[in-house]
């Protein structure tokens, strides 16, 4: 019996070491592409990386400042354009389900999200590029949108499913309309969480270079119209390590540094707005 | 993006895994800027919805699985 | 002690509630007169929860639910297409089992919170606010503190504040589905003070599964099993001499 016993610990010290092994290579790729962009890319950073313009072809120094305010930009704008659609589409389809016009967006937002985001670069292109007959910020904002909606809407949707049913009954008890008690008592319970999903989705979007590629185009030259091309930290990413100069390639590490960082931040952001919500709770 | 960036973009369909090559995604990505003519626009736009079809058929049929399965579980096991 | 009779505050006639077709109260007529407290018991799954979300108009909320029969209250028949729900559920409050406060709202907003939807009259927010925590006794606990979260009282403040809540608009009927079934003996206490205090300016309709509590609060008592409604009278009477076997069986504790 004896035995046995420690048959069965060992069988189970090893089970937990096998585990234990899969999750370090499971996070291992993780902390390798961290720590190579820390080696790589830290070096080059200093305040001028931040707060300069690329210098011109061949020269050393410069920096991505024009990247960052791309960045900023065509997120922020498609944040005004997906965040309401999201929230909306999202609160709407689980305040009112099984209407032909919930059943349909989450049917339209199922296909969004699975759609390639080069497919939606290409779909921002013929309908925004092509009309406006040139590239621009917005059109990458709106490629954005149309990705952040969907994820927008799901996170949206597990928050209020989450509101307790008896809130809304109490608001119906008290006379108010369903749109109001949707408005009002529901979104206004779950706004702390509307708040982190909404985070989460930009957190994912600011990273993504293809959609980028034929809407916002890129460029060298700090640029705050969004009505026309401007760059964004993927977009400078990716064309300073496609390069063919190795100066290019050090900025690239940079950028891509600063790209993680950037989304780094916004998910720690996430995490203490999550965390202060509990506390004031009390 | 990630594969873009290194599966060689290369027009060939080559035996070996190893060998550079290409996915739909990355031909699109690089070569949607430089096209000039109509024909390489329409064909560059024809591989877009290609992948587009692809994934569509790919998550249809994911749900549709899930769909059959959570059909079973309620049906037989679950319920009230 | 005879006085004229005087038309009830409530009048069902010939009501039948469904669920997807499946009835969970049948054919149940019953009149309730103004200012008194009007008890509802049975075992669980009797129907009478269902039965009071038919007053105001709740029951339909859930989908698949139908209701047949009449519904009256102060003489109007509340199901005819001409009632505005909303506005019915102005006039008959409900407050549910469990105290369920707008967690993002202060004490004072929580109060003034059916008053949003109102056309508001010459009397001032802060008036109607203070009016209704004083009916609901509340006011003295949190009158220091009415900007401070709801969510900062304890549960059998919650209730009262809850109760408040639904006075505020000005109900003449208020509907209880067993409001202190979650709360601790003293806070039931004084909820049940706080009912018997309510009925002169109210007509009270609660739900309770505490047969104690029914013979100590009401005026009259219902007993539903099965859905039907086996027998309605003076709560006294009702309690020391049922007329039915099933009540009795009930009262005395063979089952429920």
């Amino acid at each position: 019996m004896i035995n046995s016993r420690r048959v069965r610990r060992w069988t189970s010290n090893l089970m937990v070491g096998v585990v234990g092994f899969t999750v370090i290579i499971g996070i291992l790729p993780l902390f390798l592409i961290l720590g190579t962009l820390l080696v790589k890319g830290a070096g080059s950073l200093n305040l001028a990386f931040f707060l300069e313009t690329p210098a011109p072809v061949g020269e050393t120094g410069g920096g991505v400042a024009h990247a960052i305010v791309g960045t900023l930009l065509i997120v922020a704008v498609a944040c005004l354009i997906g965040l309401p659609i999201g929230i909306a589409a999202g609160i709407h389809a689980t305040e009112f389900p099984g209407t032909r016009l919930s059943l349909t967006t989450r049917f339209l937002a199922d296909v969004m999200n699975g759609t390639p985001s080069i497919v939606v670069g290409v779909f921002a292109w013929t309908w925004v590029v092509v009309r406006q007959g040139h590239f621009s910020g917005l059109a990458g904002s709106v490629a954005l949108a149309l990705l952040m909606i969907p994820m927008v809407m799901r996170t949206t949707e597990e928050l209020i499913l989450l509101v307790p049913n008896a809130l809304r009954e109490a608001a119906l008890a008290l006379g108010y309309p369903r749109w109001r008690t949707s408005l009002t008592i529901v979104a206004r319970t779950a706004l702390p969480g509307l708040v982190t999903g909404s985070l989460l989705a930009v957190a994912r979007i600011a990273g993504e270079t293809a959609p980028l590629l034929f809407t916002a185009l890129g460029s060298q030259f700090m640029r705050t119209d969004v009505t026309q091309p401007m760059s964004a930290l993927p977009l400078a990413v990716f064309a300073y390590a496609t390069g063919p100069y190795e100066e290019w390639h050090r900025l690239a590490w940079a950028a891509a540094l600063v790209l993680i960082l950037v989304v780094f931040v916004l998910s720690l952001l996430t995490r203490l707005a999550t965390r202060q919500r509990f506390d004031s709770r009390g | 993006m990630a594969v873009t960036m290194v599966i060689g973009n290369t027009h060939e369909l080559a035996a070996s895994l190893f060998a550079p090559g290409y996915t739909m995604a990355a031909v699109v990505a690089n070569e949607f800027t430089e096209a000039s003519t109509d024909i390489h626009f329409a064909a560059l736009t024809y591989v877009a919805l290609a992948l587009f079809v692809v994934t569509l058929a790919v998550n249809a049929l994911a749900r549709f699985l899930v769909w059959r399965v959570t059909r079973r579980a309620s049906g037989t096991g679950g319920g009230r | 002690m005879d006085s004229p009779p005087s038309p009830p505050r409530v009048e069902v006639r010939n009501l039948t509630a469904s669920y997807n077709g499946t009835p969970a109260i049948l054919d149940v007529s019953l009149r309730l007169q103004a200012n008194q407290v009007h008890a509802l018991i049975g075992p669980s799954g009797c129907g009478k929860s269902t039965f009071l979300r038919t007053i105001n108009r709740m029951h339909e909320l859930t989908p698949g639910a139908t209701v047949q029969g009449s519904v009256l209250v102060d003489g109007k028949d509340i199901y005819s297409a001409r009632t505005n729900p909303m506005q019915l559920r102005r006039h008959v409050g409900m407050v549910f089992q469990k105290p369920t406060p707008f967690p993002t709202m202060s004490i004072f907003d929580n109060v003034a919170a059916g008053l949003k939807v109102l056309p508001r009259n010459d009397r001032s927010l802060a008036e109607i606010v203070e009016a209704a925590l004083r009916d609901a006794a509340l006011w003295d606990e949190v009158k220091d503190r009415l900007s401070k979260s709801a969510l900062s009282l304890s549960g059998g403040q919650q209730q009262r504040l809850c109760i408040a809540r639904t006075l505020a608009p000005g109900p003449t009927v208020i509907l209880l589905d067993e409001p202190t079934s979650a709360l601790d003996p003293t806070a039931t206490q004084r909820i049940e003070e706080l009912l018997y205090g309510l009925k002169t300016k109210y007509t009270i309709v609660i739900v309770t599964h505490n047969m104690q509590q029914a013979a100590r609060l009401s005026d009259t008592t219902s007993f539903f099993y099965l859905g039907e409604l086996i027998e309605h009278g003076e709560t006294k009477a009702l309690f020391t001499a049922p007329h039915e076997e099933r009540t009795e069986a009930y009262i005395t504790g063979k089952f429920g």
